[in-house]
């Protein structure tokens, strides 16, 4: 059985593939362990030494469906939700599957990869600004930040 | 947006291209901001220590064990250095 499995496990990462250890900390297991600097002197990882049905997860961002079948920002007739389905194999008629914002960037995109192509790296420069500016723009897009700075009591107003 | 309205916003006819530069620029995207996060799991084996990254996976975020007694997948350490070994005769 896995307990306390925050602190007796860890992973590096190698490439395309991750190392996954247990960090042994009695010094019954001093024969064939490894050590590394992150742990005390005490601790030594060892090989995972249970089987665990789906017991490893990954979280991360991903091509997930880049490609649909309909508008994914716009409502249906009905006023309902789209429900998309993934195109594998796109062509011309694909959507992209990216709110609007994040599509006019990819528009940006394409257009900074055609100056470069004809050497124009000015405008390519300024296409990958345009890029990134609209990122941060759909990014900005879903959070209200609200700042406030202290007013020092002698300051003119 | 198709792929055909870029095109056009773009002033190509390049189909192939442009579906892979819109690939790119969604990778790009994906790589600088957290858009579509998902999960994937797999099975730990008993002495085995390496698995593989799931092969459209863009960004790593976090790696998660889960933890039989809570029932709950709970994020684990990264080691920073590679460990050095001192002897592995698939230590156990």
């Amino acid at each position: 059985m896995s307990k306390n499995v925050e602190n007796s496990w860890a992973f590096y990462i190698s490439g395309r593939q991750i190392q996954l250890y247990q960090v042994a900390y009695s010094s019954s297991a001093a024969e064939g362990v490894i050590r590394v600097p992150e742990f005390s002197s005490e601790a030594k990882l060892i090989y995972p030494n249970e089987t665990i049905a789906e017991g490893l997860m990954f979280q991360g961002t991903a091509f997930i469906e880049p490609f649909v079948d309909i508008e994914p920002n716009e409502l249906t007739g009905a006023g309902a939700m789209p429900v998309t389905t993934e195109v594998a194999d796109p062509d011309e008629t694909s959507h992209v599957n990216l709110n609007r914002m994040l599509t006019l960037a990819c528009v940006d995109y394409v257009q900074a990869m055609l100056e470069d192509r004809k050497g124009d790296i000015a405008k390519k420069e300024y296409y990958i600004k345009e890029f990134y500016s609209k990122l941060a723009d759909s990014e900005s897009n879903k959070r209200r930040n609200i700042m406030t700075f202290p007013v020092s009591p002698y300051a003119l107003r | 947006m198709t792929v055909q309205e870029i095109m056009e916003r773009t002033g190509t006819n390049e189909t192939g291209l442009v579906i892979a530069w819109i690939k790119d620029s969604i990778h790009l995207i994906q790589s600088t901001y957290n858009e579509n996060i998902g999960t994937w799991s797999t099975a730990i084996t008993d002495g085995t220590r390496d698995y593989p990254i799931p092969a459209n996976l863009i960004k790593v975020m976090s790696i998660s064990v889960l933890d039989t007694q809570d029932k709950q997948y709970k994020r684990i350490r990264r080691i920073v250095h590679q460990p050095t070994i001192t002897k592995d005769n698939d230590p156990e």
